[in-house]
């Protein structure tokens, strides 16, 4: 059987060409996003990054939208305009419904510098408007490698735009208005008849589908506490508690072993994703980005 | 007596059975990815929308640029010619949705665009000669404007490129070959751009 042989070597090799395309897709790392600062090239000092974040997070509570300041050590090879927008979104920055984030990314290594902008916030932080904060305000600071008082900076005048002189900002940018206003296009969901009916026959299924799984989840819980006392046996039972005898075990006692084993196979698995939840929760008190996106609005300089 | 027993067992096997039986529904509702294809092809559809919303946003601001820039260079009117010829041009090819399906009214579409990015970068290019107009307000705010959508452009080209990999590869792929062969027999794989790395870079100025 040579064919059968050259396949399955072909399956190899395709296997193998797979996996070696798959890895420079994974290669790009990111800074995790620690905070509101993210000094990931070390070249802001402590006071002036609490500084920044602090008035980062007043802006937030105010108007909701994220900005992020992001200094890198290395854009790994990319430019700058697709590092930024790729960065921008492996954070998620800005609401999820509003795309209200900004990213000022500063790379000292490839000196470039670049204000990118959500989705939602292109009408107010414009082009213009982030072209003239880095030209005239950030790049002179950043030719002086002085770059936390350019990040201080950037981030004034980014919260000053967005906290309301948004129209100031943009008369100074002179951006004239032209063309039409382009608006996102969403997916068109046709509705019809056949797809509503879809729609019930379907979600009648998961409704009965999970509906299934809690009562088995209710059952197990139920048997539990039957089993360790806190709920009445059945022979105990009075009028009140009739309801549980829905939940009992078959009186089979082969059954009834095996139900005791699923119903504390099933809570110990209870406990333990409880248990995680639990603790993931209580570690993720840090800020973390909203769910928003951006399609590569803002602006880059160099110095 | 008979029929006692059987409902009996029906009843003790019930909790077995029934979830059993939701599993593999819900498995086969939900797991089967009939749905995968529509919704990528509407996800590929609208990032193509968006591809296009941003050459026309494009192709808005040329006018004024033009405009802009022939207060101050008159005598580069080669170039201005240029570019507006290639505007209309890239604005003649009517952009319709199904475009995508279309490789040879894609490649011309495509190609079009292409030409007035060459145009434009060559019309910035030309205006570094030009110290007033460098320092022109209206002037600066459309080239940061045009600068950032060329940006746009490229993330929708690779929005638009990925959500085609993802299409085209479920309609390929086993079980979406079988969706494709039962029930979308008019989904067909979308166009994809072919246009070398260097060529879709934004115009680069300098200051």
């Amino acid at each position: 059987m040579p064919s059968l042989r050259l396949k399955i070597r072909a399956a190899a090799l395709a296997l193998v060409a797979a996996l070696a395309i798959g890895l420079p897709a994974s290669a790009q790392t990111f800074p995790r996003l620690s905070g509101r600062v993210v000094d990931d090239a070390t070249v802001l000092d402590t006071a002036m990054r609490d500084g920044i974040a602090q008035r980062l997070k007043a802006l937030e509570d105010q108007t909701s939208d994220q900005v992020v300041v992001a200094t890198v050590r290395s854009l790994q090879g990319y430019s700058v305009e697709d590092y930024a927008n790729r960065l921008f979104r492996a954070w998620r920055l800005g609401q999820k419904d509003k795309n209200n984030g900004v990213l000022l990314l500063i790379a000292p290594t490839e000196h470039k510098v670049r204000i990118e902008v959500g989705y939602g916030l292109e009408g107010t932080l414009t082009d213009a408007v982030a072209k003239l904060i880095i030209e005239s305000h950030l790049i002179p600071w950043l030719r002086q490698s002085r770059y936390d008082v350019a990040a201080s900076t950037g981030v004034d005048d980014i919260v000053d735009v967005l906290a309301g002189h948004a129209a100031e900002w943009q008369q100074r940018a002179r951006a004239r208005p032209s063309g039409p206003h382009v608006h996102d296009v969403g997916v068109i969901q046709p509705g019809s008849f056949l797809s509503i009916l879809l729609l019930v026959v379907f979600g009648g299924a998961f409704l009965l589908f999970f509906g299934m799984i809690g009562f088995a989840i209710l059952t197990a819980i139920l048997r539990l506490l039957v089993f360790v006392h806190l709920l009445p046996h059945a022979k105990d039972r009075q009028g009140g508690w009739s309801w549980l005898n829905r939940f009992d075990p078959p009186v089979d006692p082969r059954s009834l072993r095996r139900s005791h084993r699923s119903s504390s196979s099933s809570s110990s698995f209870w406990s333990a994703s409880s248990f995680a939840s639990w603790s993931s929760s209580s570690s993720s008190d840090s800020f973390s980005g909203g769910g928003g996106s951006s399609g590569g609005g803002g602006a880059s300089g160099s110095w | 007596m008979t029929y006692a027993v059987a409902t009996a067992a029906r009843r003790r096997r019930f909790p077995i059975v029934a979830p059993t039986l939701a599993v593999l529904l819900g498995l086969l509702v939900s797991g089967c990815g009939i749905n995968r294809i529509p919704t990528y092809e509407e996800q590929a559809k609208a990032k193509w929308s968006e591809v296009e919303n941003q050459y026309q946003r494009r192709s808005d601001l040329i006018p004024n640029l033009v405009e802009t820039v022939k207060g101050y260079a008159k005598q580069e009117r080669e170039v201005l010619e240029a570019v507006t010829e290639a505007r209309s041009r890239a604005t003649s090819i009517q952009a319709t949705p199904d475009l995508v399906n279309n490789p040879d009214a894609f490649k011309k579409f495509q190609d079009a665009q292409l030409q007035l990015t060459g145009a434009l970068s060559r019309l910035l290019a030309v205006s570094e000669r030009y110290p007033d107009l460098k320092s022109n307000q209206n002037f600066l705010a459309l080239q940061a404007q045009l600068e950032g959508t060329e940006n746009r452009i490229a993330v929708a080209r690779r929005d638009y490129i990925e959500a085609v990999r993802l299409y085209n590869t479920e309609l390929k792929t086993y079980p979406g070959i079988l969706w494709a062969k039962l029930l979308y027999g008019t989904s067909k794989p979308m166009a994809e751009f072919t246009i070398a790395e260097d060529a879709k870079r934004t115009p680069q100025v300098k200051f």
